[in-house]
């Protein structure tokens, strides 16, 4: 079982084989370019194992994730769905703008405030 | 969080809004490039000098100015003019108020008739499009320009507000055709001089014509030597040709066929034909061809065909060694 975590400049990628949910957490203060998103997609690709799961995103502490960035991480259809949890007055414009640009993008995408609910909505894309 | 904003100062909210007024004035002002500053705080300021920065990065990704697109129509060479559906001019670009010598301000309102006469802008909304039609662009000081024009329905939100046309000075791609006509024109004069070069047919009494076939005789060439030649015969009223051969090169069997049709079409109209300057190799081809030689007058020289043709005119008959 892969239990690695890894940590870049930007956040860190765990997959949580308990719930089965791949999990990526935007470190405080983070300011994402197009390279630290190629750098985490890396991660989570190689944590997942190549398989498809659902990806909780929590930007709560991220500063920025720039519009490059953004559209990189709308073009990866790797994961069978995406939750992400915005709980600060930032990580909430992050969230509902992504939402509001590719929410319609053909991958389950859905913003929460609590952790909880989005691990329970997460739960029901998986196989 | 809540907390953090309650820490904030009056004087730093007055300066954080200002900032974030900044940004808002650069948007509206197409600058995309303008970012709000963010604090470490991640409070509702930062939340929303966030979301202003994002909203520009996303319009800068999705958003065209209307200054861009100006300046692509003023770019272009061609003349554009848009309607509305009355007709009545909305938009000129440069290149036409260049080519017509109206401002724009001159033109804007105007029914389209001014500029473009040609074009019935009823027409063009029924059709929806006309392409390739010529047409003139009329200038301010009373002269037209000959331009090809190409117009359709102009069409806003799904609904056809005018017509677009663009139209392309033909000035130049009419002088270059009438250089290629001029052109054409000279090489036909030359080809005809080559013609009468080709065929120099000499009278050297009333009725009495020569003509000596020079250099290498295709099927094209013996087709307009005996075109001139029964022109000449006609138009001279001649009784005898001299035909001589003396200087033809590169003789085979479409040569020798080629001489024997000129014989043959000038008897047909009823004169006489002397062939002179056969050389062997000549005379050779003919006896292999198996060619009726029996109603052919033949000399060997052209000096002794010219000696006998006035001798006989002076003797009134006519004499020669028939092959």
């Amino acid at each position: 079982m892969n239990t690695e975590r890894r940590t870049t400049k930007t956040g860190t990628t765990w997959m949580d084989h308990e719930l089965g949910i791949l999990r990526f957490e935007y470190a405080p203060g983070s300011v994402c370019k197009l390279p630290d998103a190629k750098e985490n997609i890396k991660h989570q690709l190689e944590v997942s194992g190549g398989k498809t799961v659902p990806i909780l995103v929590d930007v709560t502490k991220a500063k920025e994730v720039d519009g490059e960035s953004r559209a990189y991480y709308a073009s990866i259809k790797t994961f069978s769905a995406m939750a992400l949890v915005i709980a600060s007055p930032i990580g909430r414009v992050i969230g509902n703008i992504f939402f509001a640009v590719y929410g319609t993008r053909g991958l389950p995408t859905k913003l929460f405030t609590s952790e909880a609910d989005a691990i329970q909505w997460l739960k029901t894309f998986i196989k | 969080m809540a907390e953090d904003v309650h820490q904030v100062t009056e004087i730093d909210v007055e300066r954080r809004l200002e900032e974030l007024q900044e940004v808002i004035f650069a948007l509206v002002a197409f600058n995309y490039q303008a970012k709000a500053p963010l604090s470490d705080r991640n409070d509702i300021f930062d939340g929303m000098a966030a979301g202003l920065n994002m909203l520009g990065e996303e319009l800068a990704a999705s958003t065209i100015s209307k200054k861009y697109v100006l300046s692509i129509l003023q770019s272009i060479k061609d003349f554009i003019v848009v309607t509305d559906s009355s007709g009545a001019i909305t938009m000129v670009n440069d290149a036409l108020c260049e080519a017509s010598g109206y401002e724009e301000e001159e033109l804007v309102g105007k029914p389209l008739g001014q500029i473009l006469p040609g074009i019935s802008v009823a027409a063009v909304i029924e059709a929806r499009t006309a392409s390739g039609e010529e047409s003139y662009l009329t200038q301010k000081g009373g002269g037209a320009l000959l331009v090809a024009t190409t117009a359709s329905v102009f069409v806003e939100r799904g609904q056809v507000t005018g017509i677009v046309c663009v139209a392309r000075d033909l000035t130049q791609a009419k002088r270059a055709e009438e250089e290629r006509l001029a052109l054409r024109d000279a090489v036909n004069k030359q080809a005809i001089l080559l013609d009468e070069l080709l065929t120099p047919i000499i009278p050297i009494a009333d009725d009495v014509l020569i003509l000596p076939i020079i250099g290498s005789l295709s099927d094209d060439r013996a087709r307009r030597v005996t075109e001139a030649l029964l022109q000449a015969v006609v138009s001279r009223r001649a009784r005898l040709v001299l035909l001589d051969i003396t200087g033809l090169r590169g003789i085979d069997a479409t040569v020798v066929q080629g001489i024997l049709r000129a014989v043959e079409a000038v008897k047909l109209i009823g004169a006489d034909i002397v062939l002179t300057g056969i050389r062997p190799e000549v005379a050779a081809l003919m006896v292999t061809f198996d060619i009726n030689l029996d109603r052919l007058v033949t000399y060997g020289t052209l000096q002794a065909a010219i000696q006998s043709a006035l001798g006989l005119r002076s003797r009134g008959s006519r004499s020669g060694r028939s092959a």
